[in-house]
């Protein structure tokens, strides 16, 4: 069945406190954050079958039975990991459908939470242990997720064209939603003059081209479609996720080799997931798209389908993301400006926004949301509905 | 890791040699870069380390105005991908002043040469007129 009410709805959504340097263990965020989401579903730590959570950090730094004995459950439950950064957060909607769909499952707990803020190197520790990047990409200077997106950022510069308007209209347009969130973490106004005073990065990236990094948690509780239904808050149906991996290119050659740089894998995963939906990005009311640079999300906006190739720069410029306009993205102010839960706080959002629980950054009448979630070489992508 | 064997050997022993090869598969004449144990296509153990003539085109370049790596490198400095004229669809890392102008498909030379480090790189070729040669 097709983009059915059927299968799998998220119940619950929760967040820890979020912060630069909040100097608090990952696992505890994780806790808060569940323990949240948890409330918000009316469940119960034992009422958990499943925990999914991304594969190549948080299964490590905050271990589902780690956090699912400091939650109180005493009795057993399926553990899963589902994939990459970004793109891990995202597909954790789909593992979780197909497990409430094809077991017994009923109600399964995804988290994702981080401490990069506080942790020494944060997420640039990660790549000292590639041997490629010892023996031969760091000397070149080939170090750092800056440098890689802000390769991407000229190659789409020299193939389709960029100025520094639509680069900043992304920026600007997350920071309006950030400063209408209260626990987003930057909170200063944000215009066009200003981001073209910010200082210079890498390529054609300013400072507020680039993700914040802070410490903090996200949380979402996926329950089976009859299990959804008389808990407090109304279901978000999950319509259809799609998740997709190149072969090789980025993980030992941290990017160099992709064929093309100009797009990502969410080219695939979008349509898998508007497919399984039944829907188009015509439908779609906002979006949530991975936006841990600027051209991240102007390379998925292209991907997805909401813009034409080389059309989602004059998009952005026009004011498409802000609200009020064509589609509203990162309506909590994303990777940019609210807090580097590397796509959680993206679905959280989204589910409130479905509820009709954004306040003064709620796009009027949201019934269909798109989310993306990047974690090269991965993409997932999921479609979500109001009950 | 570092200390064991490793296919990056060979390349930096030719670099510091003075010349820039790339492994290409014996067996089915396939480029393998990074270098491999096995070739990715035919699954061949021995490659040839084909010289380069050094003209190779820009497929992107750009200025680094931090150092992620807390290495202490100078700032800003400047990062290129080049595509060999011998293989075109391999990018290989060179390093570049951070003065020299480098645009995407830019013809460029890159010859063997010493990082902030005094380690062996590979870098763009700069006429004594500071621009690429």
């Amino acid at each position: 069945m097709r983009g059915d009410r059927d299968g799998a709805a998220v119940v619950g959504v929760g967040s820890s406190r979020f912060g630069r340097r909040l100097g608090i263990p990952v696992r505890s965020l994780a806790v808060d954050a569940s323990r949240a989401a948890l409330a918000d579903a009316g469940l119960r730590a034992d009422d958990l079958d499943a925990i999914v959570v991304e594969s190549t950090y948080v299964q490590m730094a905050a271990p589902p039975d780690s956090v699912a004995y400091e939650l109180g459950h005493r009795g057993s439950f399926r553990s899963l990991a589902s994939g990459i950064g970004g793109a891990g957060v995202v597909s954790s909607l789909g593992l979780a459908e197909l497990l409430v769909r094809h077991t017994d499952a009923r109600h399964v707990l995804c988290y994702f939470a981080a401490d990069f803020g506080s942790a020494t190197g944060g997420p640039y520790a990660f790549p000292v242990a590639v041997d490629t990047k010892q023996r031969y990409e760091a000397r070149h200077g080939w170090f750092g997720q800056p440098v890689y997106f802000a390769a991407m950022a000229e190659r789409y510069a020299a193939t389709y064209g960029i100025d520094e308007e639509s680069m900043g209209a992304v920026a600007v347009a997350a920071r309006q939603f950030a400063r209408l969130t209260d626990d987003a973490v930057l909170q200063e106004e944000l215009t066009l003059d200003g981001y073209r005073a910010e200082p210079m990065i890498a390529g054609r990236f300013r400072r507020a081209d680039c993700s914040i990094i802070a410490d903090g948690a996200a949380a979402w509780v996926v329950s089976r479609a009859d299990a959804a239904v008389d808990r407090p808050h109304p279901p978000v149906a999950i319509l259809g996720v799609g998740h997709a991996s190149e072969p090789g290119h980025s993980s030992d050659t941290y990017f160099t080799q992709r064929p093309d740089f100009t797009t990502t894998p969410c080219t695939e995963s979008a349509a898998e997931a508007f497919g399984r939906a039944a829907l188009g990005p015509s439908d779609v009311d906002l979006a949530e798209i991975y936006d841990c640079f600027t051209i991240s999300t102007i390379l998925q906006l292209e991907d997805a389908g909401f813009c034409d190739r080389g059309g989602a720069p004059d998009f952005a410029r026009q004011g498409a993301l802000e609200l009020g306009g064509a589609l509203p993205t990162n309506t909590h102010g994303g990777l940019l400006s609210h807090s580097y839960t590397v796509g959680g706080q993206h679905i959280v959002e989204a589910v409130r926004q479905l509820r009709g629980e954004a306040g003064a950054r709620q796009v009027p009448d949201a019934q269909v949301a798109f989310v993306a979630g990047l974690g090269l070489p991965e993409h997932a992508s999921a479609v979500l509905a109001a009950a | 890791m570092t200390g064991e064997s490793s296919p990056w050997d060979a390349f930096w022993q030719f670099v510091g040699d003075g010349s820039i090869r790339l492994p290409v598969c014996s067996a089915c004449d396939e480029p393998n870069w990074y270098p491999v144990e096995t070739c990715r296509q035919c699954a061949a153990t021995s490659f040839t380390w084909v010289p380069l003539s050094g003209r190779a085109r820009v497929y992107v370049s750009m200025l680094v105005h931090r150092d992620f790596q807390g290495q202490e490198r100078p700032l800003p400095y400047q990062v290129a991908l080049v595509s060999p004229v011998e293989y075109d669809t391999v990018r290989v890392l060179a390093t570049a002043p951070p003065t020299l102008d480098l645009a995407v498909d830019d013809e460029v030379h890159i010859v063997p040469a010493s990082g902030p480090g005094g380690e062996p790189v590979v870098a763009v070729s700069v006429d004594d007129d500071g621009s690429a040669s």
